[in-house]
């Protein structure tokens, strides 16, 4: 069901308006209403989501990959596929959002918490 | 005070100036209209900056196209401008000071001056009046949630452990 959001002025129930990054309410009939930025959700999400290492083959391009986003050398990338479950990379949820993609995109199984919704 | 302006990378032009600010959003843009009718301009001189903002990067208009910055080139772009002479900052940015390191805190650090911002989204109506509240979506449209009160916090230059 959605919401009717009625003005604070005349009582007469506000249109929603988005216009690149503003979105808002304002009333047809006084012009009252208010305004704010809009952004994707995922841009704007603070929470720190952890990026687990659930299973990965000992293949180069696994190494390479778990290497480049865990930030460290070949070896440890090794002993990372070795060892999981094992934490890959933490931080924001835009940067975990690259990096899920290309983890899947090599058939690299992982999970993330909290849950991650994007 | 100087006069305000539109900002250095802005390529939009005929925007109303605000006395002590920088208007980084499109001219057109209806927070933008509704925040320059504010009537706390200066306050307690703080210079304000007027942009669209996330936790962590606020976004500009640079030859009409809109690009999202964080806080070095940012630092940058406020130093390059000929209204600001230094000093504290305001910035009408939603959400900038959401994290206790996030845009406001680095920004501070970086200009070594008191930056203020809002805790969560700013609200704007069109007779200038503004508040920091919680935003919600309902069927995909974002709607105030005052049950997030925000406010404007002050983030002050912190020094790096190291030093």
């Amino acid at each position: 069901m959605s919401k009717k959001i009625i003005c604070e002025q005349c009582g007469n129930p506000m249109t929603y308006f988005q216009e690149a990054h503003t979105c808002g309410w304002i009333c047809p009939v006084c012009g009252d209403g208010v305004a704010t930025s809009y952004f994707e959700p995922i841009l704007t999400d603070i929470v720190d989501y952890h990026v687990i290492l659930v299973s990965a083959d000992k293949s180069l391009t696994s190494i390479k990959t778990i290497s480049k986003i865990a930030n460290c050398n070949f070896i440890e990338a090794k002993k990372m596929i070795e060892n999981v479950p094992v934490e890959v990379f933490c931080g924001k949820a835009v940067d975990v959002k690259e990096i899920k993609d290309k983890l899947e995109s090599v058939c690299i199984e992982i999970r993330i918490k909290p849950e991650f919704p994007y | 005070m100087g006069s305000g302006s539109k900002g250095l990378y802005s390529g939009t032009f005929g925007s109303k100036a605000t006395p002590g600010s920088t208007d980084y959003m499109d001219s057109g843009d209806s927070f933008s209209k509704f925040i320059k009718r504010r009537k706390d301009i200066d306050t307690n001189g703080f210079y304000d900056i007027i942009a669209h903002g996330s936790p962590t990067t606020i976004q500009i208009q640079h030859n009409g196209v809109t690009i999202d910055i964080d806080h070095r080139t940012a630092a940058k772009l406020f130093l390059r401008d000929k209204n600001y002479h230094g000093g504290a900052i305001r910035l009408l940015s939603c959400s900038t000071g959401k994290l206790d390191s996030g845009f406001a805190q680095n920004l501070a650090n970086k200009l070594n001056i008191p930056v203020q911002a809002p805790t969560d989204l700013l609200w704007a109506k069109p007779n200038g009046r503004h508040y920091v509240t919680g935003g919600k979506y309902v069927n995909g449209q974002l709607v105030e949630d005052h049950s997030k009160k925000g406010s404007m916090k002050t983030f002050y230059p912190q020094r790096r452990k190291n030093e």
